[in-house]
């Protein structure tokens, strides 16, 4: 049982439900809601967002979503993974016509065939490739990522007309960090909400101006009351992936008698974990955050292992298990999952596989889901 | 009754004693010197001039795929976890160190230190890390950025900037220091290597062409697992010789050369002569291809722009290119080579070489006029090949070039 | 009045199964039918059939609890568990030294792991791809032209089985149909098939670990080929209970007497 925020309909609560809506289809309406805005569209945490803000543009994230892939298959073979396929379908169809850019930053192989993809289908606005380092311990890693983020700036400033002051940068990098914190509190706060509330609230802010969306969060988190240890029930998990647009999955677990207390995902705590550093130059303070934070499975960090700080999540929020939701056919995470199963089950942490693909099998899932809240009583 | 339509090489028999000797050799006694498992696309001119051992998992694996033993050492690795859908190299690998018993040869002999380059893609890094975790021994990844328009200079700084640290990486590591002298030499080596390969891929060219699909493939090895040694550069000598005797003499790879083909992606190692075997059956011939072309980079040599050279040369490799400049690499090959159709192996284990396929296809039958065809498997593992459905499509395939004729 | 009976029903995609216990943990009787549509009229059926049986009215029943794929919409029930739970519960109860509890259904198959208590620590599911469920093997014996019944013990005969390799269930049958075509023995291609489908099914069980003993349920147990290959390529002993489709029923029962008995 959940104790639920007092969120003041009707104002904030359409805008939760327009955010949700934009998150499947973030350029439905564009022009009527944003007339004056330009958006760009990224895919991943390790997209330098604030540089888009800087240079005037609504950085809009693009997920998998659901739906059918028909165009995509004649771009794409089968063995490539459902926000690849979702997204090429996405792009053919005319569907995110609103964009006047789209990034794609190097993160795994796939990413990395798309974005030449996407450039050969001659789509109504450019792709533009951010290849930053993917060893982010190596010798030479910062000045080379400074380097790219600069060509980048140079790049937005050239083929699109917006060029990139250091002061515009340094106040989108507050803007960001703004969102930031306030994503960090809702976590805390997420016993406030429902389930889908707070899915919807944090997702949502990936698909609007982040003005809009720190509005949205301040004012929600203003009444909130103080969580109260007591009032969860059930095992504590947390979950371990990679895209997770929408909230099903947490959903099921809370249906099932568990709890999603916290998340090592690419729409979840990787969007906000580590701030940028405002004191510094901005362009290096950029830079900084993506070398500090703990890497996804597309980087590698001598000094920064993923394990410990999966480790680390489950000791800190008391969590008895770990979900793994992972896309088929991403070989980053199921490369990890090995060696992060192994490190849980030295610890003595139960946790669940799944893999999710195009299409969610609601009965399946729930089997599965199900079986392990029984586990997780059981012992 | 299959390997009759193969006409084999004289050299065979010395290709086969060179590899096997590289086989043999790395599991004598080291007497000191480190071992490194290496991917194909590291710069191990560094590494041989420091006296370091190199051993090639990737090839370890093609090994496994063409005597079709790999499926049981994917299987072992499967059973720790790895996901099905991963790499069948890296899970022939990996599944060969678990249970090394199950292995040819008994696997590869335990490393020292392991060096990988993502040149080639970003699972070798998954796939290293892997190992270093299993062994417990250091691991250095040169990383080469994807390059999608130009080999930017900040680009090139940082690589070279890793291979200093590289270099002192291995000395950490084996105790060993670099020598310039010895790596100039090297690199001569290697260089020398590099252009005998090439100049023997460009006799293809000739009609009817010498060489096939199997042959390139085959004679390939050393340049991937013993480039920057003297008996490499013995060996291609030897084989340009023949090659150039059979242009000489008109003498064909296949019976009949009908019609010349291109094929992009690793082989299919598990059906290797039976698969190019079918096209022989309609008269085709593969007289070039992608993949054994990517070591024909040489290195600048002299040493003020030694580092610059090499950085350069293994961070542009084609595997590192965008899909268009693969695609323009392959329609000036079906120009040059006067080529007929192309057949791209959608190769389930590898998702740099595969995804673009699609798009590049269209692009270079737009571009050249010639048609293109799709053939899915997987290089390693035997379980993705379906006989018929292949032997469908390829009957298809020719029935089109034969109408173009 | 007083209510010693419970209820365990088992809703599959292809069958539905009940067992009915007494307030001694004693079987009474259990049933196998096939699931029809949903399955949820033929359980009710089944369950009214087993009632008259042993002549029993519903309200003697204290406490209901269902399971499988259909679970969720059985009205009559108190509660609802998983498969993976009830199939554990089943087996350990049917052999106390069970760790790996292996279950091949007609559409999917999964293996359990316990530990000494008989709870369960780990568990994997196959339940996207047909290949090691029985749904390989019925699509094979149609191949084959050989009844379901009798396609074990036709692997059985074979002293050379060929090796089928393709993962994929309509590749594999190309397969099989292709050494058909060559002149190959019936038997050989038979073995081979129970072969692949054994490898199949292990490759599961591995992501669990295989720790004896080791217990196979679910209606393939009921192939003798299916039980000899498991055995031979992991060098185990595979137990196999009487009634093997009906383990899941049977700790979904248990579940049920834990719960009513008070």
């Amino acid at each position: 049982m959940y104790r639920v925020a007092q969120i003041r309909e009707p104002l904030v609560g359409g805008q939760i439900q327009r955010g949700w809506d934009s998150l499947a289809h973030p350029c439905k309406d564009w022009q009527t809601r944003y007339p004056t805005k330009r958006a760009f569209g990224y895919l991943c945490t390790y997209s330098p967002i604030e540089l888009l803000h800087a240079a005037g543009f609504v950085p809009v994230r693009l997920v998998q979503g659901s739906g059918q892939v028909a165009l995509a298959n004649a771009y794409l073979p089968s063995f490539s993974c459902a926000l690849a396929r979702m997204v090429t379908e996405r792009l053919l169809s005319g569907e995110l016509d609103c964009l006047s850019g789209l990034l794609v930053a190097h993160t795994c192989d796939t990413m990395q065939c798309v974005a030449d993809i996407w450039h050969m289908a001659d789509l109504p606005f450019p792709v533009v490739a951010f290849s930053l380092p993917t060893v982010l311990s190596n010798i030479g890693a910062r000045d080379y990522l400074l380097a790219e983020l600069h060509r980048l700036a140079a790049v937005l400033e050239s083929d699109f007309g917006a060029p990139v002051t250091k002061d515009a940068l340094r106040t989108s990098i507050a803007l960001y960090n703004e969102q930031r914190r306030l994503l960090a509190m809702l976590y805390e706060h997420r016993w406030a909400f429902t389930v889908e509330q707070f899915w919807t609230l944090a997702l949502s802010g990936m698909v609007m101006p982040v003005e809009e969306h720190n509005v949205l969060l301040r004012s929600v988190l203003q009444s909130v009351e103080e969580k109260k240890e007591t009032d969860r029930q059930g095992p504590a998990v947390i979950l371990v992936g990679a895209i997770l647009d929408d909230p099903t999955i947490p959903i099921m677990v809370h249906e099932l008698g568990g709890q999603v207390v916290w998340d090592d995902l690419c729409t979840g705590s990787r969007y906000f974990d580590v701030l940028v550093d405002e004191t510094q130059e901005p362009f290096g303070a950029l830079a900084d955050r993506y070398l500090k934070r703990v890497p996804c499975p597309t980087k590698h960090d001598d000094a920064n292992p993923r394990a410990e700080h999966v480790l680390s999540l489950v000791h800190r929020t008391g969590a008895q298990g770990v979900v793994f939701v992972l896309p088929k056919f991403c070989e980053p995470h199921a490369f990890d999952y090995v060696l992060l199963s192994k490190a849980l089950t030295n610890v003595g942490v139960p946790h669940l596989w799944i893999e999710t693909d195009l299409t969610a099998p609601i009965g399946q899932l729930r089997t599965r889901i199900q079986a392990f809240i029984e586990l997780l009583r059981g012992s | 009754m299959v390997e009759k339509r193969y006409k084999k090489l004289k050299t065979a028999a010395e290709l086969q004693r060179l590899m096997q000797w590289h086989y043999t050799r790395i599991r004598l006694p080291r007497l000191g010197r480190p071992l490194a498992w290496v991917t194909s696309g590291a710069p191990v001119e560094i590494l041989r001039a420091m006296g370091v051992i190199a051993v090639y998992p990737e090839n370890y694996g093609a090994l496994c795929g063409a005597r079709r033993e790999a499926v049981s050492l994917c299987e072992a690795a499967e059973a720790q976890g790895y996901s099905p859908d991963l790499c069948s190299y890296a899970r022939t690998s990996l599944g060969s160190v678990f249970q090394s018993e199950r292995a040819p040869m008994g696997g590869l002999p335990q490393p020292d230190l392991l060096i990988a380059c993502n040149n080639i893609c970003g699972t070798v890094i998954k796939w290293y890390e892997a190992v270093a975790a299993h062994y417990g021994v250091p691991l250095f990844i040169l990383d080469t950025p994807f390059i999608h328009g130009a080999f930017e200079p900040h680009a090139l700084a940082y690589v070279v900037a890793q291979l200093e640290a590289m270099i002192r990486f291995v000395e950490r590591t084996t105790g060993r220091r670099l020598s310039m002298k010895r790596l100039e030499r090297t690199v001569r080596l290697a260089n020398e290597t590099v252009q005998l390969w090439s100049e023997i891929r460009a006799l293809c060219k000739a009609r009817p062409s010498p060489l096939n699909a199997p042959d390139l493939f085959v004679n390939m090895a050393p340049i991937v697992v013993l480039r920057g040694t003297e008996g490499a550069v013995r060996f291609y000598r030897h084989l340009k010789a023949e090659v150039e005797m059979r242009v000489k003499n008109g003498i064909g790879a296949i019976p009949e050369e009908k019609y010349r083909l291109l094929w992009d992606n690793i082989a299919i190692w598990h059906h290797l002569y039976r698969f190019y075997n079918y096209f022989v059956d309609y008269d085709a011939c593969f007289v070039v291809d992608t993949y054994t072309g990517g070591w024909s980079q040489e290195i600048p040599e002299g040493q003020s722009a030694l580092m610059e050279g090499i950085a350069t040369a293994y961070a542009t490799v084609f595997l590192n290119q965008s899909l268009e400049y693969r695609s323009r690499l392959m329609e000036r090959l079906i120009r040059e080579y006067d080529v007929d159709g192309f057949v791209m192996h959608c190769n389930r284990s590898c998702k740099p070489y595969s995804l673009g396929q699609y798009a590049m296809k269209r692009r270079v039958t737009e571009g050249t006029g010639v048609p293109g065809l799709i053939i899915e498997s997987d290089m390693c593992d035997a379980r993705a090949f379906a006989a018929e459905a292949v032997k469908t499509r390829i009957q298809a395939f020719m029935e089109t070039l034969a109408e173009r004729k | 009045m007083t209510k010693p009976y419970f209820l365990g029903v088992d809703i599959g995609s292809l069958t539905v199964k009940a067992v009915l216990l007494d307030a001694g943990q004693r079987l009474l009787t259990r049933g196998v039918v096939p699931a029809g549509y949903g399955g949820q009229e033929a359980a009710e059926a089944l369950v009214a059939r087993l009632l008259r049986e042993c002549s029993l009215t519903p309200d003697e029943i204290a406490y209901t609890v269902v399971t499988g794929y259909g679970r969720v919409r059985f009205a009559a029930a108190d509660e609802e568990v998983s498969e993976i739970s009830c199939h554990a519960r089943g087996a350990f109860y049917l052999c106390p030294a069970v760790r790996t509890v292996i279950d091949i259904g007609g559409q999917d198959s999964k293996a359990m792991r316990l530990d000494a208590q008989g709870r369960v620590v780990d568990f994997a599911m196959n339940d996207k791809c047909a290949a090691g469920t029985g749904r390989f093997l019925e699509v094979m014996a149609a191949a084959l032209d050989v009844p379901i019944e009798q396609f074990g013990a036709l692997a059985l005969q074979s002293k050379h089985p060929v090796t089928i390799s393709s993962t994929c269930t309509v590749f594999a049958e190309s397969e099989a149909i292709s050494h058909i075509a060559r002149g190959v023995a019936k038997q050989d291609v038979a073995a081979g098939l129970h072969q692949a489908i054994a490898s199949r099914v292990l490759g599961l069980a591995a992501r669990v670990g295989l720790e004896a003993e080791v217990m196979l349920t679910g209606g393939v147990a009921l192939n003798v080929g299916v039980v000899a290959a498991l055995s031979r390529q992991s060098n185990q002993r595979i137990t196999v209970p009487p009634d093997p489709q009906t383990v899941g029923a049977l700790g979904a029962a248990l579940y049920a007497w834990h719960k009513g008995r008070r």
